[in-house]
């Protein structure tokens, strides 16, 4: 090991040339960030999707019928519930959405369209949409027999555009084509900013990139679906009763189960339906089969070979000025060995300076692994992607590139310990 | 002072630091190396996924029924049906463009095959003729495709595997059987053939499979993972599903005539019909890709940029130590320009001679690398030559700043600082 003294004294004495030295460690500070980078975004993104599923949805998957064949009916919802096993929490919710919204009064009492969706479901929906109820209680099974009272359930947005200042329990929300009233039985919590700026591919709806990705998705043959009642939170929650429709139909059925089972769920309840004679569009979160896959390992290799690239250039480079400064040294050399230090001292204090611009390098590598993580997530537009802490990765990236640094100090500081004082001295 | 005098100033130049200019070569080798192997496999990956999407039939045109899919056409439905069909033959025929039209009837079912404990498969069960094997470039891997005999009422019942269909039903070859159901009922069919997959590069890139389950079924065709049913005339009506009516153009510029043809015949506009031309299709995705790839190169441009610090920091240093020898030639009457020229031209000779070893280097990265990748780099003389150059561009920018402070120095300062 080296000696903590001499690292000190290298550290001053890179700190003499303070941008020579930064110039110099640019090699493994971008080795090291580039090791870093991608590993902080996967690990970030990865932990993201398991660790905050509900709120990314990252477990779900949302089906309809292909348009031109048979819609989804309550008999397919009530065979996917029956018959779907080995889905670990696996739930399942029929939603059907009014076409015409309710309006909402503004301020001068006027009427503004679109602002409010009707949308029928079962109490199942709770939970399929990791929803919480604030106040007062979900739809319950007993909401959709004949003869209940008509109960309805708002979500944040909708009681606050309905009934603004007020309390909205026990307030009555009239349907449509003269159905009557139904009576507010409770209200949801709040979702997050984010859960509500995530579409069912896992895209962010407001990046500068998703309207790309979506006109992407066109031409391999994605429509857009008509599902802003979902990134809403003003949302008339009803029991399917309130909104009937023929055969039972349903606009949509949402799936959920663990984020890792996600897409070989999708594959089921499309195979299930499929059985059923019904053709289903299964859509889920677009990224998170590719970072739970295996297969991206073997992409990072590419990092790894622009890595390596990085650190031969820097260690080359290390080597290289070292040797050019041990000429301007030469003196300094021969005074160090007069007074006594051996050729160990010597080679010691060379290797010390190049260990000291590998931990200059690693240093600023790591910071810049972090902005590089940071700047590609902004060209991210999916929800998903975050950046993490990737302890291992960190480390042993820092100490390839520190010990890049001192296996290229090895050369420089042989020679400088084979220097002859008498020799050294006789040459200024 | 000539050229050539200049040069060779410069090689010995060099040649007295062996040592130091091997390293700065070696710098600037890896970073063409880099440069050559990165452009080479992203180009790779643009070659690999153009020669992909151009087995899916350039010259095909293909009428779908546009529900939901050309803006409001989704309410009121008028199917493409057999009637349609013969409307595009006629007016296929009437063109004189010699097309051949292609009929296929496409619904999802769901396969099991004998792969233990596999899961159903959701696949397009796609119902057609011997022909459709010419809708794109169809290869069989094992047995055949469908044949005519396989369309006569009484046959026996066969189907045709894509080769990713093959490998998850876990069917090795033509002969196994699998197990198709559909609204209920199940038939089992002899698998005669396996058909080889047409994206090579769907083992490495997951892009075009993501939103597979989100696609029509149309677009489903052509992720191939299909399974193909002999399209045998109905004893009661149509089968159920979506029909498609496909025209392979002779050649490919026909494929915009042929187009209009097929709008024509199947009234495209008044019905909400969907005609499109894989070949344009083809064409904005390769575009759409090319985009892709050009923000990639961001990759090679990081790697030179640093390999531009590093070399200019070594020159930087490496010219201080060179006070005398710069002073003894200017006292010799070289013009400033000179030593400038002098320095530059080490600079550029340097990163060229680096940059030749460079090559063979990121030639057998590439190499290695593509073999993980699974697509094979696209490595030519131009790029060779284009990342030599980047890399003398590099050796020379990196020269200036020094060259231009060792010009600068007076002659009188420049002997007594080497002194």
């Amino acid at each position: 090991m080296i000696p903590a003294a001499d690292l000190r004294a290298a550290f001053r004495s890179l700190l003499r040339t303070p941008v020579r030295s930064f110039l110099v460690l640019q090699g493994i500070a971008w080795g090291v960030g580039i090791a870093i980078f991608p590993a902080a975004v996967l690990e970030g993104s990865r932990k993201a999707a398991l660790e905050r599923a509900e709120e990314l949805g990252t477990g779900r998957v949302s089906l309809e019928a292909e348009p031109g064949t048979r819609p989804l009916d309550l008999d397919d919802l009530a065979a996917l519930r029956a018959g779907l096993p080995g889905f670990q929490r696996f739930r399942v919710a029929p939603f059907r959405v009014h076409e015409r919204t309710l309006r909402r009064p503004t301020q001068d009492g006027r009427l503004r369209p679109g602002e409010i969706f009707l949308v029928a479901t079962d109490p199942e929906a709770l939970r399929v949409r990791s929803q919480e109820v604030a106040r007062g209680r979900f739809l319950e099974p007993g909401d959709d027999l004949p003869g209940a009272p008509a109960a309805c359930v708002l979500e944040p947005g909708a009681a606050a555009a309905l009934f603004p200042g007020e309390d909205p329990l026990g307030r009555r929300v009239p349907l449509p084509e003269g159905a009557g009233e139904a009576v507010v039985a409770g209200v949801l919590a709040p979702r997050s900013d984010r859960a509500l700026r995530t579409d069912d591919f896992g895209l962010e709806t407001d990046h500068f990139l998703s309207d790309r990705i979506w006109r992407m998705l066109g031409s391999f043959g994605v429509t857009k679906p008509a599902d802003e009642w979902k990134r809403t939170d003003r949302c008339v929650l009803l029991p399917l009763r309130l909104l009937p429709r023929e055969g039972g139909a349903v606009d949509t059925l949402v799936a959920r189960t663990l984020p890792q089972e996600a897409p070989a769920l999708a594959e089921a309840l499309r195979a299930a339906l499929a059985d059923r004679g019904a053709e289903a569009l299964a859509r889920a979160n677009l990224v998170w089969p590719v970072l739970a896959s295996k297969r991206i390992e073997r992409f990072l290799l590419l990092k790894d070979a622009l890595v390596l690239a990085c650190l031969a250039m820097g260690g080359v480079v290390i080597a290289n000025v070292m040797l050019l400064t041990l000429l301007e040294r030469t003196a300094e050399i021969a005074v160090r060995r007069t007074e006594g230090a051996t050729r160990g001292d010597i080679a010691l204090q060379f290797l010390a300076e190049a260990a000291a611009l590998g931990v200059g390098g690693a240093a600023l590598g790591v910071p810049l692994g972090f902005l590089l993580a940071w700047v590609r997530l902004q060209f991210a537009p999916f929800s998903l992607f975050t950046f993490a802490f990737p302890g291992g990765t960190v480390a042993a990236a820092c100490a390839v590139g520190i010990a890049t640094a001192v296996l290229a100090g090895v050369l420089p500081a042989r020679r400088a310990a084979l220097l002859e004082p008498a020799a050294a001295l006789g040459e200024p | 002072m000539t050229a050539g005098a200049l040069a060779g100033l410069a090689l010995r130049s060099l040649r007295r630091r062996a040592l130091r200019s091997a390293l700065t070569a070696l710098t600037a080798a890896v970073a063409v190396a880099t440069v050559f192997a990165t452009r080479g496999l992203l180009r790779g990956s643009e070659v690999a996924l153009e020669r992909d999407l151009h087995r899916l039939g350039t010259r095909t045109v293909q009428a779908v029924d546009g529900a939901g899919f050309v803006p409001g056409s989704g309410g009121a439905r008028d199917p493409l049906g057999p009637a349609d069909a013969a409307a595009v033959r006629e007016g296929v025929r009437a063109s004189g463009l010699g097309a051949e039209v292609v009929e296929a009837r496409v619904r999802l079912g769901v396969a099991s095959g004998p792969r233990p404990g596999g899961r159903p498969l959701p696949v397009p069960l796609v119902e057609t003729v011997p022909a459709y094997g010419r809708t794109f470039d169809a290869e069989v891997l094992s047995g055949r495709f469908l044949e005519e005999g396989d369309l006569a009422p009484g046959a026996e019942p066969v189907c045709v595997l894509d080769a990713e269909t093959a490998r998850e039903l876990g069917v090795a070859a033509a002969g196994a059987e699998v197990a198709v159901r559909e609204a209920g009922g199940e038939r089992r069919l002899r698998v005669a053939g396996i058909l080889a997959d047409p994206f090579s590069l769907r083992v490495s890139t997951f892009a075009p499979d993501l939103s597979a389950a989100a696609r029509r079924s149309v677009h489903q065709l052509l992720v191939f993972r299909n399974l193909y049913l002999p399209r045998r005339p109905a004893a009661e009506g149509e089968p159920p599903g979506s029909l498609m009516i496909f025209a392979v153009a002779r050649e490919r510029g026909d494929a915009e005539a042929l187009h209009g043809v097929l709008a024509g015949a199947v009234r495209a506009k008044e019905r909400g019909v969907l005609v499109w031309s894989r070949g344009t299709w083809v064409r904005n995705i390769v575009e759409t890709a090319g985009e892709q790839v050009q923000i990639a190169n961001i990759i090679w441009a990081i790697v030179l940029l640093v390999a531009l610090v590093m070399i200019a920091t070594v020159t930087l240093v490496g010219v201080r130590e060179r006070t005398a020898e710069v002073a003894v030639r200017r006292s010799e009457g070289a013009t400033r320009r000179q030593v400038t020229l002098q320095l530059l031209l080490e600079g550029g000779m340097l990163a060229g001679a680096g940059g030749l070893l460079g090559l063979p280097l990121g030639w057998a990265a590439a190499d290695r690398l593509s073999t993980l990748l699974t697509w094979a780099p696209f490595l030519d003389l131009r790029e060779g030559v284009a990342a030599v150059g980047l890399g003398v561009a590099v050796g020379i920018l990196a020269a200036a700043l020094p060259a231009r402070r060792a010009a600068g120095w007076e002659v009188v300062e420049g002997l007594r600082r080497g002194a």
